[in-house]
């Protein structure tokens, strides 16, 4: 078998590694592991200011809720692992529609229908 | 789908997120989870007719196994777990799905405007401390209001404040076994999914919701809007 070095300074163990581990690759942060998990099996990923920057939720298919809504979510960042009340939260673009309403959609639907209570 | 819209304590809406252990498969986002019960691994999803202990809403999905893994990523959902959060769920006119509501058309009128009389059951199942709204569609002339039905026979609910002009026959009207914040409405019983309401069940049927607003509208298009009445944190019950 022929097993091709990928890049520099990558052993034959890394390469083979890399193989049985799902998102793991030689020489990435901890922030894009964690991030490559959670994309890859299309999770909810919340991160704080600190960690947010280097994370292209637009590539990877995220809504980013406190992009498009301001809405600041509570929570533990998926990366330094810090509680914060002022994370963002990124849902999949596969999962938003099941289980977040958009303030736009909000608004449209209390436009044509009877809008009561809430 | 049941959609995260708010949350009923709060001025400003601010989700609270955790990442839980499953102990059951959570198929779907937009399903309310539970807190474990004995023998559980993780939180367990919501059944039609029962929420108890609830966690909150899952945002993504998981499925359980007991099978060894080199990632956990599997093993967790995210749920919203405000307590007064708001769910949005569409109406559906039977246990399926996306199925539409069923327009009542009105067989006898009522010059009063009291009495919506149709060729359905009103009593069996009840639709007694429900609501009616006039549908958009037809020349309804009360289209845009809605009551809530205080009574009911086997072919008519009744209002006690009339609605706005007389119901003439062939007009359509909607209901459900809703009503804001009555603790005889408390109830809401979710589709074989479990990502809408099964609007076609007796008033007080299902799981312990309490209703805090709809979004009235057609047969495929109308909300109810609802919190979780038994919640893992022992918020107090309505």
């Amino acid at each position: 078998m022929n097993i091709l070095i990928p890049k520099k300074g990558w052993t034959v163990w890394d390469v083979l590694k890399g193989m049985q581990d799902t998102g793991w690759k030689h020489g990435r942060s901890a922030k894009a592991y964690v991030a490559g998990d959670l994309v890859g099996a299309e999770k909810t990923i919340l991160l704080c200011g600190g960690c947010k920057h280097g994370f292209d939720w637009k590539k990877h298919g995220y809504y980013n809720v406190a992009h498009y809504e301001q809405i600041l979510a509570t929570g533990v960042c998926d990366v330094c692992k810090e509680h914060s009340p002022r994370l963002e939260l990124l849902l999949h673009e596969a999962t938003r529609g099941g289980c977040w309403s958009t303030k736009d959609e909000q608004k449209a639907l209390r436009k044509k229908a009877i809008s009561v209570g809430y | 789908m049941a959609k995260a819209v708010g949350d009923y304590s709060q001025g400003t809406y601010s989700p609270i997120v955790r990442k839980f252990m499953i102990g059951a498969s959570i198929a779907r986002p937009g399903i309310l989870a539970m807190a474990p019960a004995a023998g559980n691994a993780g939180i367990i999803p919501c059944t039609t007719t029962t929420v108890t202990n609830t966690v909150g809403l899952a945002c993504d999905s998981g499925t359980y196994t007991t099978t060894q893994t080199s990632t956990g990523t599997a093993a967790f959902v995210s749920c919203i777990v405000n307590p007064h959060l708001v769910l949005e769920y569409r109406m559906a006119g039977s246990a399926t799905s996306g199925a539409a509501l069923s327009n009542q058309d009105e067989t006898t009128g009522s010059a009063g405007g009291t009495v919506v009389t149709t060729g359905a059951q009103w009593s069996s199942p009840t639709f007694d401390e429900g609501v009616v709204w006039a549908n958009a569609g037809g020349v309804n002339a009360n289209q845009g209001q809605y009551r809530k039905v205080t009574s009911v026979s086997a072919t008519a609910g009744t209002v006690t404040v009339p609605f706005d002009n007389a119901i003439a026959v062939g007009d359509d009207f909607l209901r459900a076994p809703y009503w804001i914040l009555d603790p005889t409405a408390k109830t809401i019983q979710f589709t074989t999914l479990l990502d809408e309401a099964d609007a076609a069940i007796a008033v007080g049927t299902g799981a312990a919701m309490v209703t805090v607003g709809f979004r009235l509208n057609g047969i495929y298009d109308s909300y109810v809007l609802a919190c979780s009445n038994d919640h893992a944190l022992n918020i107090a019950t309505l």
